[in-house]
């Protein structure tokens, strides 16, 4: 009954995303930015992959664009401690209408679907997709495993003790966010040049956001995330079959499950184990 | 007034802001300028065209700064104003009243609550269970997105059961227009009251007052013996409610009828528009009126480039990038002087 | 002892200032190998800035410091058990040991802590490796810390307040577990409020005060008291400048017991009557429960047992005003203006409605003479003030509201001599005026200027004298 290519399809750009935000939210930055630069991907990719015909340079480019604004945040969250909700809004203005104006300067229309070379499927399975999946268990090890993954934490829960065991917080954060940054691009490019074969304005459509609300709701443990993306990749997919069967059932209220789950599991773990407890505070070194 | 010197530059500010974008752009700054203006202030259609939409982002520029001030994030504009906008139309649609002046207030009212409900749980998240606001109101916007979604295919579907929306309004229940023909409606005014009674709320009431401390400094607060968690829902309640006007603004102004897409990204815009408005008031309101004129004259923009709201946006970011560093490097100086002391 | 083993670190001359502070002013001090050296002191006297710079953390404005016999830089010689852990409460010990053994380690993956499970060991101590940190008890939390220190191989382990934290079983333990680390050739400093359980382990003390070295003695030389007074200065007996005219009421607290945020139990069964028009002193080195003690009374922090305050009708804490000891974290809203500053004392509890703002400006005018606030204007943010007049500022606020108890903590902390006296002498009229004035201090010579009757505190008890609440003999 399930269509599994069509959830694990569906479910891509979020996962791709989320898993860069699981390390990005780790190290105690809460990047709202992810929106722009999944969009800023998104364009990238399209943009190269059209131009030059090879959509493999759309991906890799995509995921540069991605590191850019991955940067700029760094900058201006980590180096000059800015407010981080604050700084990526900012940034999703900026990725809206930067690439709206590209976009219809470039390719002289003001709607969607200009085509552009799609990245190659094989059974119905493209590079992202099975890249996105292998990023669970290869991040799981990271997080888990390794010294980086463990100072990771430690700058997420607090970053004064990271500082103490001679972890530098900001380079620590910089690299979280530069693959933060590179894995949202991969994704907006895999909605562009991946799902779609067209870019269109806005057109990752808060998926930025169901991305970090999925980090929340997968309690930042990559399996975990990896199952809330599949389920709203499922509920993504049965609205199409529904609305080619004609069935009637209120999708839009099975739309919302997820967000209403992920907020039913804040509510009940309340105060305390709310993810990393530094996330979303500017680290100011001690002099 | 003071401030006003500070309003002069931060307007200067933001027309260089405008003149690097469109140089960066590469289009000819005068005459996009002059554009601009025609759109935004050409005529009464510019000028209505402005104003309409000033109103509702002066709003949710307000509902931003109330919530600020009170040391909250509020996020949660776009979810506030759907609900606003959810509980006008379920006032038009269910209430008994035939349609006139009073179902006209009643569903005014009816977005206020609506908007101040969904905030007021979004901070009683905050203040009873740890829930941090930034990442609730997010949710909360997904939620009311698809909860209004669900109610324009559902119980509040126009009656031809055809699209994705209300049934559109009658002119009794809608704001009045002075010239049927411009865009300007009677409820503009209520933003204008809004941001004058919120204006004397935070400056000239004890409750305001209070908040404001707590914003600034939760610890004296506390030491005072205050209730920061009631001062805090106050906040929420009133931020919602400022946004579900915004949605009433919008629906019983402009659109007639109600749709899972009607706030336009108002909710957000709120929080350039109020951190232009270096978080005052009357700062937010001139900002609201250079966001609304911004928008208005890139329609005119967009007959010479195709890029006429893009403009806006990237504006809007820069200014925000702007206001970022600016905040960082004052507040770089405050922590130097209060370590020299 | 034996008093003639080669010294360990030596530290000359050293001064830091902070802004205009003079944090630590032309310090020498040297450490002895295999000893126990206590640096004691009040807060706010240095001691932190020393060890942080002994242990290379912060960099000394002038003066040296040597290991003659380290062949490498002295820093590398110092390992330092912080007084506020840097443990990270949501990763289990295991994961914490070897977050800091990883910059000893070479490779990517974590590294084994085989090293540390040794030292625990060889200090009697079983670690649960698996349990997170915020499920462990404060002494099980130092424990790891200890160990952490040691794993480092530094010859000298510093530290900062161990005891602070401790019940006096854990004090015990962890006091013959630092004799046995010394005994095997490591030295020790120990940074200490409570004389009794330093002086019972140290080899050497040293005292600290605003910043200087006051005296540096073997223990032996010295007793409880000798060293008490060089922290706080004397305590000049006999010296009442007024007679305390006693109005109807007092406030009585009977057998309160407070607990601190850490939920162990800081202020255990106080008793105290303070009348109208007194004003009552409580000394005593910091962190014995003063803070816990000052917020419960000022109606802020919950607690168990009596309190009841003259003439309150109505909310019981009504009528209390609180002077905290922090004034940028309690005290002020920093970016708002000095008026506004003032307003936090007439906007009381439960005030709606309008501001009566003209009204309450004339009122902040004359508050603002009357208490010399020295400020160019009323809408300048407090913040460009200094600490005197920014104190100050506070006291006015306080004491208009015309409260019937006040509770002040360090109320003239890092104010100059000018801004203290001001202080005082608005405390002394307020008390004639039928305050009943309750004043935590750990400046016994402010205490004496001020205080009709002192009682000291130690380990959440009242005490009757400074000896008995240093040694924290009796109970």
């Amino acid at each position: 009954m399930i269509d599994w290519i069509a959830v694990w399809l569906f479910s891509t750009p979020i996962l791709c995303a989320a898993m860069g935000d699981v390390i990005v939210q780790r190290s105690g930055i809460l990047n709202i930015g992810l929106e722009g630069q999944m969009l800023v991907g998104a364009f990238t990719a399209f943009a190269i992959s059209s131009v030059t015909g090879n959509p493999w340079l759309g991906l890799i480019f995509g995921a540069g664009a991605g590191l850019i604004m991955a940067l700029i945040i760094g900058k201006l969250a980590i180096d000059l401690l800015a407010d981080q909700v604050v700084v990526g809004i900012a940034m999703i203005f900026l990725s809206l209408g930067v690439t709206a104006y590209l976009y219809q300067n470039q390719f002289g229309m003001t709607g969607s679907s200009a085509g552009a070379p799609v990245l190659p499927k094989w059974g119905g399975i493209d590079f992202v997709m099975a890249f996105s999946v292998l990023l669970v268990p290869v991040f799981g090890f990271l997080l888990y495993k390794t010294k980086w993954g463990l100072s990771l934490r430690a700058c997420g829960e607090y970053p004064e003790a990271a500082e103490s065991a001679r972890v530098s917080v900001r380079k620590v954060r910089f690299v979280a966010l530069a693959i933060g940054g590179i894995l949202a691009g991969i994704a907006g490019a895999e909605l562009s040049i991946g799902i779609a074969g067209s870019f269109s304005e806005n057109m990752t459509q808060g998926r930025g956001f169901v991305a970090i609300a999925m980090v929340t709701f997968g309690r930042w443990k990559p399996q975990w995330v990896l199952t809330s993306c599949l389920l709203i990749g499922w509920l993504e997919s049965i609205q199409f079959l529904a609305q080619s069967k004609g069935w009637d059932i209120p999708f839009r209220l099975l739309l919302a499950m997820p967000y209403v789950a992920a907020l039913l599991v804040l509510i009940v773990v309340g105060k305390g184990a709310a993810g990393p407890e530094a996330l979303g505070q500017p680290f100011r070194k001690y002099r | 007034m003071k401030k006003l010197p500070l309003i002069v530059i931060g307007l200067l500010a933001f027309l260089c802001v405008i003149a690097g974008v469109l140089f960066v752009f590469q289009l000819p700054i005068l005459e996009s300028f002059s554009l601009l203006g025609q759109g935004a202030f050409g005529g009464k259609f510019g000028i209505a065209r402005t104003l309409a939409i000033a109103g509702p982002i002066l709003l949710t520029g307000l509902a931003v700064v109330v919530a600020w001030r009170a040391g909250l994030y509020n996020i949660g504009g776009e979810g506030q104003m759907l609900m606003g906008g959810m509980f006008a139309s379920a006032a038009y649609a269910f209430v008994p009243i035939s349609p006139g002046i009073i179902l006209q207030v009643t569903m005014v009212l009816g977005a206020v609550l609506g908007g101040s409900l969904y905030a007021g749980f979004a901070s009683w998240l905050w203040v009873k269970r740890g829930v941090p606001l930034v990442i609730s109101t997010i949710l909360l916007n997904f939620i009311a997105v698809h909860l209004l979604g669900w109610a324009v295919t559902g119980p509040l579907q126009e009656p031809n059961h055809q699209l994705p929306q209300t049934a559109s309004l009658p002119d009794s229940v809608m704001f009045f227009r002075p010239d049927r023909q411009t865009d300007f409606h009677l409820g503009i005014l209520l933003s204008l009251v809004a941001c004058i009674g919120i204006a004397i709320w935070l400056f000239r009431t004890y409750e305001g007052f209070r908040v404001r401390v707590i914003g600034s400094n939760e610890g004296v607060a506390r030491a005072s013996g205050w209730n920061v968690a009631r001062s805090q829902h106050i906040a929420m309640l009133i931020s919602g409610g400022l946004c579900g006007l915004a949605a009433s603004l919008n629906y019983q102004g402009i659109t007639g009828t109600v749709d899972a897409g009607f706030s336009q990204n108002w909710g957000f815009l709120g929080i350039p528009v109020a951190l232009v408005g270096l978080l005052n008031p009357l700062g937010t309101a001139t900002s609201a009126v250079l966001f609304g004129a911004l928008f208005a004259g890139s329609d005119q923009l967009s007959r010479y480039t195709p890029s006429g709201a893009a403009i806006v946006y990237v504006v809007q970011a820069v200014a925000v990038i702007l206001f970022v560093i600016g905040k960082a490097v004052s507040e770089r100086r405050q922590v130097a002087g209060v370590t020299n002391d | 002892m034996n008093t003639s083993q080669s010294i360990a670190l030596e530290a000359s001359s050293l001064s830091k200032k902070y802004g205009s502070v003079q944090a630590l002013d032309d310090v020498t001090i040297a450490l002895l190998e295999g000893q126990i050296h206590a640096i004691v002191g009040e807060n706010g006297a240095g001691k932190s800035t020393l060890v942080n710079i002994l242990a290379g953390n912060l960099k000394a404005d002038s003066g040296s410091i040597s290991a003659p016999n380290a062949d490498i830089g002295t820093a590398d010689s110092v390992a330092m058990v912080h007084q506020h852990f840097m443990l990270v409460p949501a990763l289990s010990v295991r994961e914490n040991l070897q977050l800091s053994a990883s910059n000893r380690t070479p490779g990517t993956m974590l590294p084994s802590i085989e090293n540390e499970a040794k030292i625990a060991e060889e200090l009697g101590w079983e670690l649960p490796l698996e349990t997170l940190i915020r499920d462990l008890s404060v002494g099980m939390q130092q424990r790891i810390e200890i160990v952490k220190a040691l794993a480092e191989d530094k010859s000298i382990l510093v530290l900062d307040e161990p005891t602070a934290v401790l019940s006096p079983a854990e004090v015990e333990d962890l006091m013959l577990r630092l004799k046995d680390l010394c005994a095997i050739g490591k030295t020790i400093v120990l940074i200490a409020h409570k004389l009794s359980e330093v002086m019972s382990v140290a080899d050497q003390i040293t005292v600290l005060r605003n910043g200087k070295v006051v005296a540096s003695e073997p223990t032996s030389n010295v007793n409880v008291e000798q060293v008490a007074s060089w922290m706080v200065g004397e305590f000049p007996s006999g010296l009442k400048k007024r007679e305390p005219i006693f109005h109807e009421g007092s406030v009585v607290l009977n057998n309160v017991y407070v607990n601190a945020d850490r939920g162990n139990e800081a202020v255990c069964g106080v008793s105290l009557s303070i009348n109208r028009g007194e004003i009552v002193g409580i000394g005593g080195v910091d962190g014995n429960g003063q803070v816990e003690l000052a917020e419960a009374v000022a109606g802020i922090r919950s607690f168990r047992g009596g309190m009841t305050f003259p003439g309150s009708k109505g909310e019981p804490f009504e009528s209390v005003a609180y002077i905290p000891q922090d004034r940028h974290r309690n005290g002020l809203a920093l970016q708002m203006s000095v008026l506004e500053n003032l307003l936090i004392g007439a906007a009381g509890r439960e005030k709606r409605g309008l501001i009566p703002l003209r009204e309450l400006k004339s009122e902040a005018k004359g508050w603002i003479e009357k208490y010399d606030v020295r400020t160019s204007s009323m809408d300048d943010p407090i913040r460009t003030l200094s600490g005197g007049n920014q104190q100050k500022a506070i006291i006015a606020r306080i004491l208009e509201q015309k409260p019937i108890v006040i509770v002040a903590v360090n109320p003239t902390r890092g104010l100059d001599v000018r801004a203290t006296l001001d202080v005082h002498r608005k405390l002394i009229e307020a008390a004639e005026s039928g305050v009943a004035v309750l004043v935590f201090s750990t400046d016994l010579d402010e205490l004496s200027a001020l205080a009709d009757c002192t009682i000291f505190m130690s380990q959440g008890k009242l005490r009757d004298s400074l000896k008995e609440a240093v040694s924290g003999a009796t109970s």
